[in-house]
């Protein structure tokens, strides 16, 4: 009982320390994204500013067009991620329930494009956009990740867990392979589902050096390069304390999504732990 | 429907021959058994008359149907799996209504349906649950409605009692009798288990490695195997085997095991046999089927108790010949001590014998085999 108690004492306050460390560059941004200018590099460095500047805020999205870039993510990234869980759950599925020849062979090579580094396929990605004449749009943003071997594995090896007779049975109940798909295998694979959906959610909206490369124009900008509105083109004094509102900004869907996902997750193991 | 006919079905899976060239009849309104040890193809042709899986070779018929190339949905028949294969994800509500919302009926029409099996099968109360929530006989309960709600023509139930604790068992296998009978259905149970066999079915078709062995009333099995496997594969306790073989002493007829074990065998089990001495043989007797007598002098066989085993109502005495033995079934009240000498006297009329070669039973070819008949579907 002592014992227990001791151990737990511990785990905590590891878990205390650890999680402190994580999360304390965190509110340092917090806390210099509320100072004023000169504030921000006041020695010693303070956690609370003087005077919380919550304007700084509202001037972000005066001194750059970021109600427009967040268009952009968002678009980008909500249909990234809706094509990758669509293209990974098909493409999984027939990896893993269906009969045909060379399944395993086609599934190797899926596996490896992901030891391909990006940079490899970076120049002929960009060719094929750009002969495409997509440059410029969302579909050089979208579309060259609409499917990743990433997601297709992952997805595979959940759907391979799920036994046979489930599809049998829903044969016999007089279920199309479509039907099944959506109504039985997608509901069970919800941990799954939320892990690619995170991931490429997660992927899309920080992506940084492929939107670089493909978008010209302010119009078509994502949030993690408009972020650059704030750092000094001439190498001077950025303006931290922007940089860092623009940031908090940039940052909070991730973590949103990022809550909403991990009840998904925690949901996802307590309901496989009671598996009858 | 359904008259249900297998016509030489055969099932390979690759190099694996799972199912071998079987003809059965299964009669309407019949519970059949499918009995066999594991492996020995039963899933394989349940999963054939379901439509899916595809013979190999062969044709299945329903009444005068060839159905080989209809698929599952549209045979009209209920499968229960194994692993009852419940979608974990769904109530038992929604489990048991998936095959009608499938077939777009109107909800009320459902829910009525749902509810009338339910009543049926007495799982009113268990439609709110998940299959995570509920025991595995209320499981398989619910899986039973997901297949009975179709009104389908045939229900096919796969190993239906091996998941269940003991005494679920017997609950259960009386509660698939009664529903089976209130429903008239025409029903395929397959089952590694010859007592289920044997209690739960009108007629059970034994097989080994996709091998038809005998089909018949379990009576008929039990009464007349129609070789060795069937012989020990069902009763229990099982049958007793002796090797030996065939000696002619004064006109009669004795079957001679290694040099302590000579026991005559009576005209009516040597009728049918050809009388050529030094033939090898298996002769086998239940248990059930020797008496003990206590005028040992008289009494055809004799031998020394080896062991006594408990059995509940019953006692099984063991008595060694050599390194053969022979079990007799007596009362647990029997008074008997371990190292007697008894008298035991076999029931002349449910002697068998077997050729040791082919296994095939000598003595009276049994009635049971008719697993297949003859006359094309009109
Ligand atoms: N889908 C399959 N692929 C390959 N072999 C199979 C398949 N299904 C069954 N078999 C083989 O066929 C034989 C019979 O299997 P099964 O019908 O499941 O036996 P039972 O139900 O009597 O235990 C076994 O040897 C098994 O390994
Ligand atoms: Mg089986």
């Amino acid at each position: 009982m002592r014992r227990t108690l001791v151990k737990k004492l511990i785990i905590h306050l590891v878990l205390l320390t650890l999680g402190a460390a994580m999360v304390l560059p965190f509110l340092w941004m917090v806390s210099t994204s509320l100072k004023g200018y000169h504030e921000v590099f006041r020695y010693p460095p303070r956690w609370i500013p003087d005077e919380p500047q919550w304007r700084n805020y509202l001037e972000v999205w005066k001194l750059a067009p970021f109600g427009r870039f967040y268009v952009n993510s968002t678009i980008v990234a909500v249909i990234t991620t809706a094509g990758q869980v669509l293209t990974g759950v098909l493409a999984a599925y027939a990896f893993a329930r269906m009969e045909f020849a060379g399944r395993d062979q086609i599934f190797m090579l899926f596996l490896a494009t992901l030891m391909v580094p990006t940079q490899v396929t970076l120049i002929p990605t960009y060719i094929v956009m750009s002969r495409m004449g997509w440059i410029d749009s969302y579909k050089s943003l979208i579309v060259p990740f609409l499917a990743t071997a990433f997601s297709v594995f992952l997805l595979r090896q959940f759907f391979l867990t799920i036994p046979k007779e489930l599809e049998e049975a829903s044969i016999m109940d007089g279920c199309s392979k479509l039907r099944f798909i959506f109504a039985v295998i997608m509901p069970l694979s919800k941990p799954a589902i939320s892990s690619v959906a995170l991931f490429g959610f997660l992927g899309s909206w920080n992506s940084y050096l492929w939107p670089l490369i493909v978008i010209n124009s302010n119009q078509m900008r994502t949030l993690p390069i408009g972020l650059r509105y704030f750092v000094s083109q001439q190498g001077g004094g950025s303006e931290w304390h922007y940089l860092m509102a623009a940031s908090l900004i940039v940052m909070l869907p991730v973590l949103i999504v990022f809550f909403l996902a991990q009840k998904q997750f925690i949901e996802g193991i307590a309901k496989s732990g009671i598996k009858g | 429907m359904a008259n249900v006919r297998l016509k030489n079905i055969t099932k390979r899976f690759g190099s694996v021959t799972a199912v071998n060239n079987v003809c059965l009849d299964i009669p309407h309104g019949k519970v059949t058994a499918l009995l066999g040890p594991s492996g020995c193809g039963k899933t394989t042709i349940l999963l054939m008359l379901a439509g899916i899986y595809k013979p190999t070779e062969g044709e299945i018929y329903f009444d005068d149907l060839q159905v080989n190339g209809i698929p599952p949905q549209l045979r009209n028949v209920g499968l229960v799996f194994q692993s009852y294969a419940l979608y974990p994800h769904m109530t038992a509500f929604e489990n048991i209504a998936f095959p009608l919302k499938l077939k777009k009926l109107p909800k009320a029409e459902i829910q009525k349906r749902v509810e009338e099996i339910a009543e049926v099968v007495q799982i009113g109360d268990l439609l709110d649950r998940k299959p995570g929530q509920m025991s595995g006989g209320q499981q398989q309960r619910v899986a039973l409605c997901r297949a009975l709600v179709k009104k389908p023509d045939l229900l096919l139930l796969d190993e239906p009692l091996s998941n269940l604790d003991a005494r679920l068992r017997l609950e259960t296998r009386a509660e698939i009798k009664r529903i089976q009978q209130e429903l008239g259905i025409t029903t395929i149970l397959v089952t590694h288990d010859q007592v289920e066999a044997v209690t739960m079915a009108d007629q059970v078709a034994v097989l080994k490695a996709g091998v038809l062995q005998q089909y018949g009333t379990p009576k008929e099995l039990l009464e007349q195997p129609a070789n060795l496997f069937v012989a020990s594969f069902l009763g229990d306790p099982p049958m007793n085997l002796l090797q030996g073989e065939l000696e002619y002493q004064e006109g009669r007829c004795y079957f001679r095991s290694g040099r302590s074990l000579r026991l005559p065998v009576p005209p009516l089990a040597a009728k049918g046999l050809q009388k050529s001495p030094g033939q090898k043989l298996i002769l086998g007797i239940r248990p059930e089927h020797l008496t003990i007598t206590w005028e040992r002098g008289r009494a055809p066989w004799r031998g020394k108790v080896f062991l006594v085993e408990f059995l509940g109502r019953d006692k099984l005495l063991d008595f060694r010949f050599g390194d053969q033995s022979l079990r007799v079934l007596v009362p647990a009240t029997f008074p008997v001590e371990r190292g007697e000498v008894l008298g035991i006297e076999p029931q002349v009329e449910h002697l068998h014998i077997f050729d040791p070669q082919t296994g095939l039973a000598l003595t009276g070819p049994p009635e049971g085999l008719r697993a297949c008949s003859d006359h094309e579907p009109a």
